[in-house]
């Protein structure tokens, strides 16, 4: 609790010589970018129903690191910013093969599953605050559409499994509800040459909680219904 | 006065650059050659080119020699194999040629047998040019006699020694492949693996880079394969046979193997279904469409 406190301290402390600086006027703002790293672990998903737990056994309970771009479009600005956004992420993970029809004999060669995730979201960012009275914590929510595209890999070519190729795309949808935290308290003198000279109006960093749940719409396909946090950094433009 | 120290001091540094061997010896339009037992039936054509620039008097022939020591002194030594001879006069024809028989090249020092008759041979060979001359005409005395040769000589690699056969140690099953783990001496520049299947007697043959591995593929699962190989040096000699060994090719699976057959739901269409890359490109389309309507 009374770390909460200092938190709160700290931010109205900011806030005011924040506010005593922004005396230019600002370029217009469209959108945003943001640049997200997180870990990714589909293995219960996955393996749900299926005794065996293939994705435990090949990799063991661990994720794999994904990397994501966001282009958030802003089509309105006033209390908070409201838009469309689209995103592309890129994750992979290996493991040991097995030898077919001896689960006794080991193997040196490597299996990988790779996941590409792309989402189409409606995004509200609650910037009202840091807007209007510098205070540079901007809470935001993402909701929309998305689809894994998945392959598998074996010797550095996609499996093939009982004829069936192990490669596919899984839809579902997303949730994302996350805190950013405006850079340019830091230093509103960079943060406006920033944006004079490259038209960046405000940097952040963040962390975010998303939850995506790609199922088929249960059709069936592999599953991947994963929530995991993100961190990364945020240019708006 | 000036201007002539200056001129001095940026002709000597130039003029020391621009100096040039006295001799030099090509094989054909190279500076080396490779050869093996194959080549023993060939004449080499030597080209050589004198500088006469500073000759007034030579004082010795050119003459034209193999050596198998490490530097081309200013005359052969004892056990070299001088293969031309010219005399030289004042300002002679700086250019010429030779044929050189490359069974005339000596095995060892000292030896009077050619490289194709002595057995199994690795050696390089220096091929030598000099003579001897003096820039004030005093009668070549002892004094005054420079010595000219070719100061980068051109080499003959010579090599009839096959490499040491190959050495394996296990042959790895893959799917439809094996990886054999091996080892080959320095001489080594590639590996010929043969793998004979014992059930349908069909053999399929790899050459691979030296190293320590090599694969072999387009092999039967399951099926008992018997591996050897060979060793071949860049002069093309081939080793013995390596000793055997045997391997069987597994089909390999992996999380996608394992998933269907733990009866994992693969979805139908969500397979690489054209369905799902259509619906995402529909995606995509949407939101460059959004994109589009908002910029206008």
């Amino acid at each position: 609790m009374r770390g909460a406190f200092w938190v709160l301290g700290l931010v109205l402390a900011f806030a005011p010589a924040a506010r005593a600086d922004v005396i230019y006027t600002e370029s217009s703002r469209s959108g945003a970018l943001m640049f997200k790293l997180g870990m990714f672990n589909p293995s219960d998903s996955i393996d749900e129903g299926l005794p065996a737990k293939p994705y435990e056994t090949t990799f063991g309970d661990t994720g794999m690191l994904v990397g994501e771009i966001e282009y958030d479009h802003y089509f309105y600005q006033g209390f908070g910013a409201v838009g469309i956004g689209a995103s592309g992420s890129y994750g992979e993970i290996y493991g040991k093969g097995l030898v077919i029809g001896d689960e006794t004999a080991t193997t040196e060669d490597h299996s990988g599953l790779v996941v590409a995730p792309v989402r189409l979201m409606a995004l509200y960012n609650w910037d009202y605050a840091a807007q209007t009275w510098a205070i540079p914590l901007v809470p935001y929510l993402r909701a929309g559409a998305a689809v894994v595209p998945w392959w598998a890999l074996q010797a550095g070519n996609v499996e093939i499994a009982s004829g069936k190729r192990g490669a596919g795309a899984t839809w579902g949808w997303t949730v994302t509800g996350g805190l950013m935290f405006q850079l340019d308290v830091l230093d509103p003198r960079l943060a406006r040459d920033f944006d004079n000279d490259l038209g960046v109006n405000h940097s952040y960093v963040f962390a975010e909680y998303n939850y995506l749940r790609a199922e088929n719409f249960g059709k069936g396909g592999l599953k991947f219904n994963v929530g995991h946090f993100m961190f990364g950094l945020s240019l708006e433009f | 006065m000036r201007l002539s120290v200056a001129l001095f001091v940026l002709a000597v540094p130039a003029l020391a650059a621009a100096q040039v061997s006295q001799v030099d010896l090509q094989i054909g339009s190279a500076n080396s050659v490779s050869l093996s037992k194959e080549d023993c039936g060939r004449n080499l054509t030597i080209n050589f080119t004198l500088n006469p620039a500073l000759i007034l008097l030579p004082c010795s022939p050119f003459r034209v020699w193999s050596t198998t020591s490490d530097t081309c002194g200013n005359e052969p030594g004892t056990s070299d194999h001088v293969f031309y001879t010219q005399n030289l006069s004042t300002n002679t024809n700086s250019t010429g040629s030779f044929q050189l028989a490359v069974a005339d090249l000596q095995a060892a020092t000292g030896s009077d047998a050619g490289v194709c008759s002595a057995g199994e041979v690795e050696q390089t060979f220096l091929l030598c040019g000099a003579f001897q001359y003096e820039t004030i005409n005093t009668g070549c005395s002892t004094s005054s006699i420079a010595n000219a040769k070719d100061t980068d000589p051109a080499t003959i690699d010579f090599d009839s020694k096959p490499p040491s056969p190959p050495q394996l140690f296990e042959a790895v099953g893959h799917t439809s492949s094996l990886t054999v783990s091996l080892s080959v001496d320095e001489d080594t520049s590639t590996v010929t693996l043969t793998a004979v299947d014992t059930v349908d007697g069909t053999t399929v043959r790899k050459d691979a880079a030296a190293g320590s591995s090599a694969n072999i593929g387009g092999l039967t699962n399951g099926h008992l394969y018997k591996v050897t190989a060979v060793a071949k040096d860049l002069a093309g000699n081939v080793s013995d046979v390596s000793n055997e060994i045997e391997g069987t090719p597994v089909e390999i699976g992996g999380f996608f193997n394992r998933y269907v057959d733990a009866g994992g739901n693969t979805g139908g269409c969500s397979a690489t279904g054209p369905g799902s890359f259509g619906a995402l490109a529909l995606l995509a389309a949407a939101a460059l469409g959004f994109r589009r309507r908002t910029a206008r």
